[in-house]
């Protein structure tokens, strides 16, 4: 251990000391810890992307990379709902097509086989994961290995109606009460967009874990046991499925609703308030896509559960392939890509390279408590940095496509009226079966 | 060349491309159903591990089961309800005319789209909140105003019978339009002159006599209502739960999305047993006609 | 009422019945027609008057969807699975037609059970094979795949072509001394022509609509369009209007084949049973 520290302080070392002059010759070369002299020169990068203004963004301003390393880039972005088969597919066909990929966090442990660990580089080029908050952080890594950098992450919001609620509700209870009130005083409206659907990528699991989680409860046992059939787990379940079954502050449709559906109903102004990534919010009040004026557009921290928030985080990691024949160009291109200083201006500024870009995506926790980031995007930064202090991702096992899908599955059926007892302990059995026949759980 | 020879040859690429893409993957798929077989472990493919694929399908694995039924209700449904619109609009539209010949043509279109599509535009077409036939059986059948059909697993599941139904009507009512032609009609009359009500002859006439054809299609319909994947991928994904969850959509969420091909080769071809009956029964009715 | 009124009322009752079930089946149809000519705010309305754009066969053309690799991607495969099959499907259709095999019946009754093998069984191996030999998210692998669900199909269909056509021609050709092949080339394959141009634009459309297979196979490459329909899932959830374009672009093509070759639609899905 202390052999790879004093190698890597020495690297750094190396750099610093490169340092003025490179910053002499190619203006941010160094700002970006990137390698002086274009040592790879001519190589071309293949990315693998989302589709999403965000990383539009960043593509439009890659010229810079180009000049400063001579390393060209092709982006291919995917919409996200095929981007799951295709990260699957490029980790099975093995052959590199793409040397940097992106991908959301929890399909990172399945795949971790051929992504990149980075913490050597890291450590030689001074890089520290904690930049980012910490939630993020670890939704890029896998078994204590850092994967990639979160280029992407969210954390969750409540998004409400301001001209039809005053205060936004600070809790969920409180929130039974807005809607029942809503529901007298505007009838037309539903007062809570929440997603119960199980198609998508377990979407209906985002807010549930954060009764979960408040209620002291969890996913997994210390021994990677199922534990969400606990006594608390299974009150906190209850409590989330019974806003649509007991109480009907939920769009009636909720069950069917996937996140994409909830948030169509929010921005066509069916229903009042949805608690979401905060991404969102731009499209909330984007006359292409949404009916609302950002006057009517509220958020606030996500609402407490028993006195407790704890919120999930989600992230969208830039990795670097095994399979890849470029892996130190695409490191180079990876920090570039997540430079704090572009990480800022891809939020402020809302004109790339003549192309408009709408964005209030950060990560950096630098960026997050920015002042100028935050007069940008109306506070949202703050807001966020705030629902992420109590924050923490999905578990990350190899396993929880499937274990996710059961659990989700059962969540689904349980908000369409089934027994959440019942549906939750035999999803808990079975998930602890199928975690055996793997061989993960003894 | 002598043709005893030449007529081995000109079979040969064709036996051989059968081969390849049929029977080949068919033993291959067995014997990956005795391995490991998983796509993120390196060598699993070759690690055999006996039955355990099929027992744990068996025995341990309830959403095997769930697949089984759903498969088998939705089979039935399907064929069931497809075979009984098709007949009546077969008999609707057989005695021919200028507007039954173009609503003949058009039959067609429905069965040129893709299945995948047909998936795409019922899920638009019962979305809860801008979906067209929700809004329209909201009006018709009041107590239906409310519901999202999507969300509640027996009416998602009506949904997705509807969609094969609607998508395989117009195959089978031209093929029983062409049964109907081969009815001869100086018997159909002889019954109307004796005084037969129109369905006595339906029943007693005209039924028996479209029988095998009927019996073909059936099994036809039988088959690849086992085999529905790309609607149910398109237009439920399996949900709500797994109320909609075919053998097929099962089989390709464990192999993909779960890297478990071994197991779902194992279920692929428990799958594949009800086929050879059905296949049998067909070949019965294609050979007697040859 | 008399007779006459009685038959009248029937006959109005039977035109009524054939308009609804028109409409049934053609709604889906004509309610995607509409919404890929909607702008993205006007298809989340019950709208059935809106100012039509063509706005949207722009976007699914353009990044990041690229509709019209998918389109030529499913034009090639389609094609040369086709291409393949046609020819090899004509020789055998002939010698099962005009001659006896050993082995005949298992032969036919094999050749039509693999299209009845579920597709979800027969693309796992492949898949495993593809990936060790690179074949995976490539056309040519898409081509050899498609012919296992198109080859019963067209062996099928040309038998039932080539049972149709006369054998008195053939016997009086080879008495004046032409060759099997010669017959088969100069007297056989220019009176089956209609058939086979119909064979071919069946099998087409089964390639151009096959779903699975590509699911699993491509990736980027190779995409081919009904796999294409997936991409617009996007963050913003499903974009209803652009699917709707897609969709169009997927149908409109297949609706005129078929309806060029509407009569032998039957006689191919049965694949004999019904002629």
């Amino acid at each position: 251990m202390r052999k790879r520290t004093f190698l890597a302080s020495a690297a750094m070392a190396a750099t610093l000391a490169l340092a003025p002059i490179a910053t002499l010759a190619d203006g941010h070369l160094a700002d970006y810890n990137l390698l002086p002299g274009k040592p790879f020169e001519g190589t071309k990068l293949n990315i693998l992307s989302v589709v999403t203004p965000q990383f539009d963004g960043l593509m439009l301003r890659d010229d810079e990379f180009t000049e400063l390393t001579g390393i060209e880039t092709e982006w291919t972005f995917i919409p996200f709902g095929s981007l799951q088969e295709k990260i699957n597919a490029e980790g099975i066909a093995a052959n590199g097509t793409f040397d940097v990929v992106n991908y959301l966090d929890s399909w990172g442990p399945p795949n971790a086989h051929w992504l990149k660990r980075i913490d050597e580089l890291m450590a030689r080029d001074g890089i520290s994961m904690d930049r980012y908050p910490a939630a993020f952080a670890r939704s890029a890594q896998f078994q204590g290995e850092t994967l990639g950098f979160p280029l992407r992450a969210h954390p969750q919001l409540m998004f409400y109606r301001k001209d039809l609620i005053a205060e936004p509700p600070t809790s969920w209870e409180e929130i039974i009460e807005v809607g029942k009130a809503l529901k007298e005083s505007n009838p037309d409206i539903a007062p809570l967009a929440l997603y119960y659907n199980n198609d998508g990528n377990r979407q209906n699991l985002f807010i549930w874990i954060n009764f979960l989680w408040a209620a002291g409860a969890d996913i997994f046992n210390e021994d990677g046991s199922a534990a969400w059939a606990s006594e608390a787990g299974l009150q906190a379940t209850k409590d989330y499925v019974e806003l649509h079954t007991v109480h009907g502050v939920t769009n009636p449709n909720s069950v069917a609703f996937n996140e994409q559906d909830a948030r169509q109903s929010f921005m066509q102004g069916n229903s009042a308030m949805m608690p979401v990534w905060w991404w969102a919010y731009s499209g909330f009040y984007n006359p292409d896509s949404s009916t609302l004026t950002k006057d009517q557009v509220g958020f606030a921290g996500m609402p407490s559960y028993k006195g407790t928030t704890k919120t999930y985080a989600i992230s969208m990691p830039f990795s670097i392939s095994e399979y890849s024949e470029n892996q130190d160009a695409a490191w180079e291109f990876l920090k570039w890509l997540s430079n704090p200083e572009m990480d800022k201006a891809n939020a402020i500024e809302r004109e790339v390279g003549g192309k408009s870009i709408v964005n209030n995506v950060v990560t950096h926790i630098s960026s997050l408590q920015d002042a100028d980031v935050n007069a940008a995007n109306d506070g949202i930064q703050s807001a966020a940095w705030a629902s992420l202090e109590q924050s923490d991702i999905m578990p990350q096992i190899a396993e929880w496509p499937e274990i996710g899908d059961i659990l989700s599955a059962a969540i689904a059926e349980a908000a369409s009226g089934g027994d959440v007892e019942a549906l939750m302990t035999e999803a808990a059995e079975r998930a602890d079966k199928v975690l055996r026949r793997a061989g993960v759980l003894q | 060349m002598r043709d005893n020879t030449l007529k081995y040859l000109l079979v040969m690429p064709a036996v051989l491309v059968v081969f390849a893409t049929a029977i080949w993957p068919l033993i291959e798929a067995a014997r990956l159903s005795f391995t490991v077989g998983r796509l993120n472990r390196p060598g699993s493919l070759d690690q055999y591990l006996g039955w355990e694929n099929y027992t744990w399908a068996f025995f341990e694995e309830p959403a095997f089961w769930n697949s089984v039924w759903v498969t088998g209700v939705y089979t039935l449904l399907t064929v069931g309800l497809t075979t009984v619109c098709a007949l009546g609009l077969a008999l609707l539209l057989a005695p021919g005319g200028r507007l039954r010949s173009s609503a003949q043509t058009l039959l067609i279109l429905p069965f040129a789209m893709s299945p995948a599509l047909i998936g795409v535009s019922f899920r638009f077409m019962f979305n809860p909140e801008f979906g067209l036939f929700d809004a329209f059986f909201g009006v018709m059948i009041p107590p239906l105003a409310d519901v999202s059909w999507l969300a509640d697993p027996n009416l998602a599941f009506a949904v997705v019978v509807m969609a094969d139904v609607w998508g395989w009507i117009p195959f089978l009512t031209l093929v029983l339009i062409g049964g109907l032609a081969s009815v001869p009609r100086d018997t159909i009359e002889a019954a109307q002159v004796d005084g037969a009500s129109g369905w006595r002859v339906f029943k007693d006439v005209t039924l028996p006599q479209l029988a095998p054809v009927l019996a073909v299609v059936i099994i036809l319909k039988s088959i690849f209502s086992l085999k529905t994947f790309d609607q149910v991928f398109m237009l439920t994904n399996g949900g709500p739960g797994t109320a909609t969850q075919t053998l097929s959509h099962y089989i390709y969420f464990n192999g993909m999305k779960y890297g478990q091909i071994g197991y779902s080769a194992s279920v692929a071809w428990l799958m594949v047993i009800p086929m050879i009956f059905l296949t049998y029964a067909y070949a019965k009715f294609v050979f007697r006609k040859a | 009422m008399t007779g006459k009124q009685k038959k009248q009322l029937w006959h109005a009752l039977h035109t009524a019945l054939i308009l609804i079930a028109m409409f049934v089946m053609l709604v889906p149809i004509l309610w995607i027609f509409l919404a890929a000519f909607k702008s993205h705010v006007d298809v989340y309305q019950l709208k059935l008057f809106f100012t039509p754009t063509l706005e949207n066969f722009g976007v699914v053309f353009d990044d990041p969807y690229r509709l019209g690799e998918k389109l030529f991607n499913s034009t090639i495969v389609a094609f040369f699975t086709v291409l393949f099959a046609i020819p090899i499907a004509t020789l055998a259709a002939y010698s099962f037609s005009r001659f006896s095999l050993r082995g005949e019946t298992l032969m036919l009754v094999t050749i039509l059970a693999t299209q009845f093998v579920p597709a979800v069984v027969i693309i796992l191996p492949f898949f495993v094979m593809f990936r060790d030999i690179g074949l995976l998210d490539t056309r040519v692998g898409l081509i050899l795949v498609n012919l296992a669900i198109v080859m019963p199909f067209a062996i099928w269909m040309i038998k039932g072509f080539i049972d149709g056509i006369p054998m008195d021609t053939e016997e009086a050709a080879m008495v004046d001394g032409s060759s099997r092949l010669q017959v088969i080339r100069n007297i056989v394959l220019p009176m089956a022509a209609p058939g086979l141009l119909t064979s071919a634009i069946f099998c087409f459309i089964i390639a151009w609509n096959e779903f699975l297979f590509a699911l699993i196979l491509t990736n980027k490459e190779a995409v081919t369009l009904p796999i294409g329909l997936a991409l617009f899932k996007g963050e913003e959830g499903d974009l209803w209007n652009l699917l709707s374009a897609a969709g169009i672009i997927i149908m409109a093509p297949m609706f005129v084949l078929a309806l060029m070759i509407r009569k032998y639609f039957v006689q191919g899905m049965t694949m004999g049973a019904v002629r």
